[in-house]
């Protein structure tokens, strides 16, 4: 019984073990928010605040632009991304017709770095949406 | 006895979907999920690489997105060396992006491209610019002993027996 014992819990060490090495999850959904669309470049608004240790996933995210609506996504510190300011996309310069849909809640597609804020550049015209993410 | 029942339970309980399950060898074995995002500028050039290769690893696409001016044409290739010149093969046949197109694939989990393990990645934008991004994940994968690893390029290891799948809860 005592052997027994020792084995089981030694078995259920190595279970703990593998599950703590996992490294792939999958970002779900946590928080929605609105994007009103309005002209703020060169300043960048920011959309979802980041927070020490954690970082920002973007699971979903669409804009139906007017045209000539130019559109970029930044990560950084700081009042409007500003500080260690990256981008996330090049710069979108939408004609006519063009909407940009991404994701459907279940997965990212943006992975930001730790502590980093997620921010928008929305210039020339406007380009009004919502975006989804998940912060762990 | 009363302890071989619970031994039987946790069993049941923790460990059950790690043996339980076999697939077929066709599968995948596993899902990739986002690990790394970039930015695509979108300036017109020539095959440019965008993704360095890792050799043992593979790149696997798992979101992209492209706003073009219209008209815009678009490639993908993999391959390695500079640009990808090397051994390169297309990925995406080059396509023309006409007015009121949007480019954009995948949710950032499940692979859109597999490519072959140490390849790069690769863009040709011609004509006009197509901005936007590009996610992906690498990774390693293979067998030691019959048993089945994958490396992810956070540096950790799932180890999985043979024909059996690890379930991540």
């Amino acid at each position: 019984m005592k052997k027994l014992s020792i084995a089981f819990f030694l078995f259920l060490g190595l279970i703990s073990t593998a599950k703590a090495q996992q490294s792939v999850v999958i970002p779900a959904t946590m928080f929605s928010v609105p994007i009103t669309g309005a002209i703020n470049s060169p300043n960048d608004l920011v959309l979802a605040s980041g927070q020490v240790g954690k970082s920002i996933y973007v699971t979903a995210v669409d804009l139906v632009p007017a045209a000539t609506a130019a559109v970029q996504f930044t990560q950084g510190t700081g009042a409007n991304c500003s500080t260690g300011k990256t981008t996330l996309t090049g710069s979108m310069v939408f004609s006519a017709g063009q909407t940009y849909m991404k994701g459907d809640g279940f997965g990212t597609f943006w992975v930001l770095l730790p502590g980093n804020s997620l921010c928008i550049s929305i210039g020339t015209a406007l380009a009004p949406g919502s975006l989804a993410y998940a912060i762990f | 006895m009363r302890f071989s029942k619970a031994l039987a339970l946790a069993l049941a309980l923790c460990c059950g979907p790690v043996w339980a399950q076999k697939i077929p060898s066709s599968q995948a074995r596993e899902v990739p999920a986002t690990t790394n995002s970039i930015p695509i500028a979108g300036t017109v050039a020539t095959q440019t690489q965008i993704i360095a290769g890792v050799p043992g690893q593979s790149i696997y696409v798992t979101s992209v997105d492209l706003v073009p001016a219209p008209t815009s044409t678009i490639q993908f290739v993999q391959g390695t060396g500079t640009n990808c010149l090397t051994g390169g093969s297309v990925i995406h046949a080059a396509t023309d992006l006409g007015p009121g197109t949007v480019f954009s694939k995948g949710g950032g989990w499940g692979a859109q491209w597999t490519l072959a393990p140490g390849n790069s990645l690769c863009i040709t934008i011609q004509t006009n610019p197509a901005p936007g991004s590009l996610a992906y994940s690498l990774v390693g994968a293979g067998s030691v002993g019959g048993t089945s690893f994958i490396l992810s390029n956070t540096g950790s290891v799932l180890l999985v027996a043979a024909g059996s799948r690890f379930l991540i809860q």
